[in-house]
């Protein structure tokens, strides 16, 4: 349900990622079936890469706290999610491991960085652009 | 903040099974690299 909520309001956006010169990619912890699925349902136009490993998550220190879901942060950001149409699926990945918004340049440096403290944490898309 | 020579390495898989380095995505052109929770 988070994960749908993010990706729908920054895949809206990647016509303006793009002509600040950006490119939108999504990596997922899931396999490359699920990641297909999200694909297909979501019309999902960006590059999408998996690490089911989660090497990537590691290196980049997001967080994984197993009682993350029992933060009475996730209920509220739940009922916005739900507000906002999106729905809970069939959890395809790793449930207990957050994601994060990295806007890296061609350098490599980190332009802006947002790690979820918990499901349902997400930067504000207005916040990602700007740092474009 | 720069990130370094070892995660621009770190390799995820594109959906048709190949491997691509994390960095790639960056190499060209500013990336907005979106990890989700997971898929569902």
């Amino acid at each position: 349900m988070f994960c749908r909520e993010q990706a729908v309001q920054l895949h809206r956006e990647r016509d303006a990622i793009r002509r600040k010169g950006a490119e939108l990619v999504f990596v997922g912890n899931g396999n490359r079936r699920f990641a297909r699925g999200f694909v297909e349902q979501f019309a999902i136009e960006a590059p999408v890469y998996v690490d089911p490993e989660l090497v990537a998550y590691r290196a980049l220190e997001f967080s994984r706290p197993v009682l993350g879901l029992l933060n009475p942060k996730v209920w509220v950001a739940g009922a916005r999610a739900l507000g906002g149409g999106a729905r809970q699926g069939t959890v395809q990945g790793d449930a207990f491991q957050l994601g994060g918004v990295l806007v890296v340049r061609k350098d490599g440096t980190v332009a802006y960085r947002f790690a979820s403290a918990t499901a349902g944490d997400h930067p504000p898309v207005d916040e990602v652009l700007a740092a474009l | 903040m720069k990130l370094g020579k070892d995660v621009a390495a770190l390799e995820v898989q594109d959906l048709d099974g190949g491997e691509r380095a994390l960095g790639e995505t960056w190499r060209e052109r500013t990336a907005v690299l979106v990890f989700l929770r997971h898929f569902g």
